[in-house]
């Protein structure tokens, strides 16, 4: 049984018909991307899972438990985080105290410790920072910080919006190190990204979404050599 | 010179008072973006609950005690901590999605319905604020002088003050408070429960309001139901001098008002003395319109 099911989800924002019925399967473990232009669909689909918006047919399990009605709060105690498209840092908050709000809802004071420390493990520039502002840190440092904090709530499925977007490349890169790191401890991930090769080249499996609907999905190195993809979102053969 | 420091001493602890109804201004403001215009008519039901609390438990007049005082300070703030999370949840809770005109003319609504429940329940006529502390007048230095009720309400504000701050910046609560303010999509991504965080801030803002309306009992002892409406408005005027949704700001502002209020009665004409307020609000939207601590953070990319 997969981990996260997406069956026939519909989503509307108001008069628009944002998801015509996407079907996904995420296994534990895995890296999904959803890859797409402006528009198709890809972030609703995670804000969806997250439970920031409502779905008006169709049906979300995680873990077989069925996330239709629950509100957002209570699916991150479910074991899913979202990290935000815009990273979205509580700026007037310090770097620490925006780890401690990613910890919200545990109460294991030695854990959430120790997951403090892996984090700055994972991002040694946010140790260095971790009395200041988040608002004040560099659109790169605020993405780390992003997805320390989703870290922080201990989740078993990371669902991630853009990370990479606005940054340089060599940030980029340093990015998609950490998404392969946190993999390799296990994580499952599913990964929304303009940035088509980069994604498919760390996912497992690949859905290509246009509007609102899923296009094709197949095994993410399928997807880098399909002739198709190649030309409407890689930029043409590589 | 003389003058000049009493009509500060009166205008600071005049400013406290204005300052704990901005605090409960500022926070609603912060994180709903909702001016709640009935904040002021929660302090007047301050006052009154107070008022019924002290000659319930006889903590005024001649078998006042600083205990009762206290008691009767703890259950104003209380009843009207109740008070806030009731009208949050009935008025402003089923209006939350709608637009901000709509909350907006929900909470002048609300404003009227406390005003004139209050005409109803506690009656028109003004009513005399039983006593708490038996008042005293301290002398200070350059022949300044000041009541001890007015210490109290400087004294009380500022612990009330001091306390919010810790609230606010050492609490997980506090500090979800502040993420919520900030943006609430991504605080309820942590896993914050966002509408009993809204609701824990109407309950404090409103129990601000409610000792900001026993204080006032103690030094100007004439209560009435539509007391709340003018320090109401003063009020407002602070946040929005201070920079609405800035918590230091609202102190600062409320201050402010405070103390320009009674340099206008000192030096110009206690006739003015309502203007000011206006005239402040015209100058800060003119010239500053966010306000002296408003926030203005760029996003980085």
């Amino acid at each position: 049984m997969s981990l996260l099911d997406l069956e026939n989800v519909h989503v509307h924002y108001g008069a628009i018909h944002a998801l015509k019925g996407v079907t996904i399967a995420v296994d534990p473990g895995q890296i999904v991307t959803l890859v797409g232009a402006n528009g198709a669909g890809k972030s609703t689909t995670l804000r969806a899972i997250s439970g920031l918006l409502k779905c008006s047919q169709g049906s979300i399990h995680f873990q077989g438990k069925a996330l239709a009605g629950c509100p957002a709060h209570e699916i991150v105690r479910l074991g899913i985080s979202h990290v935000p498209e815009g990273r979205i840092v509580f700026a007037n908050l310090s770097v620490e105290d925006n780890l401690e709000l990613g910890a919200y809802l545990r109460r294991d004071r030695a854990g959430i410790a120790a997951d403090r420390k892996r984090v700055y493990t994972l991002f040694p520039r946010l140790e260095e920072r971790r009395r200041q502002a988040s608002g004040t840190l560099s659109g790169g440092e605020q993405q780390m910080l992003a997805i320390g904090r989703a870290l922080m709530a201990r989740p078993k499925l990371l669902l991630m919006d853009e990370p990479s977007l606005g940054l340089a490349p060599l940030l980029v890169r340093e990015i998609f190190r950490v998404i392969r790191e946190i993999r390799e401890q296990g994580m499952t991930i599913v990964l929304v990204e303009q940035n088509a090769r980069m994604a498919l080249s760390v996912a497992d499996r690949g859905y290509v979404l246009e509007t609102g609907a899923v296009r094709l999905t197949d095994r993410a190195d399928a997807l880098l050599r399909n002739p198709e993809v190649q030309a409407a979102y890689l930029g043409g053969a590589a | 010179m003389q003058e000049l420091f009493q009509q500060l001493a009166n205008g600071i602890a005049w400013g406290s008072i204005y300052a704990l109804i901005a605090l409960g201004y500022t926070m609603v403001y912060g994180i709903l973006r909702l001016i709640n215009f009935a904040h002021g008519d929660v302090y007047m039901v301050g006052a009154f609950a107070a008022y019924y609390f002290a000659i319930a438990t006889g903590a005024g007049g001649a078998t006042a005690s600083l205990p009762g005082a206290l008691l009767v300070l703890l259950g104003a703030m209380v009843a009207c901590a109740l008070l806030g999370v009731l009208i949050e949840f009935l008025a402003y809770r089923p209006v939350r999605r709608s637009s901000r005109l709509t909350a907006l003319i929900t909470a002048i609504g609300v404003s009227l319905f406390l005003e004139n429940v209050g005409l109803r329940v506690f009656g028109a006529d003004p009513k005399f604020f039983p006593q708490l502390i038996p008042p005293r007048r301290i002398h200070l230095a350059g022949g300044v002088v000041v009541t001890n009720h007015q210490v109290t309400v400087v004294v009380v504000s500022i612990l009330l003050m001091v306390g919010l701050t810790l609230f606010i910046h050492r609490t997980k609560t506090g500090k979800a408070m502040r993420a919520v303010a900030f943006h609430r999509d991504a605080a309820s991504l942590m896993g914050i429960p966002v509408n009993r965080i809204i609701t824990i801030t109407f309950a404090i803002g409103s129990a601000l309001a409610a000792a900001a309306g026993v204080l006032v009992g103690l030094t100007n002892p004439k209560i009435e139901p539509l007391m709340g409406i003018m320090p109401g408005i003063k009020a407002f005027v602070a946040a929005v001098l201070g920079g609405i949704g800035s918590i230091p700001g609202a102190v600062i502002g409320g201050l402010v008002m405070g103390v320009s209020e009674y340099l206008v009665v000192g030096y110009l004409s206690s006739t003015y003395r309502d203007a000011i307020a206006f005239i402040i609000l015209i100058l800060v939207l003119l010239i500053r319109p966010a306000g002296l601590l408003g926030r203005n953070v760029a996003e980085k990319v």
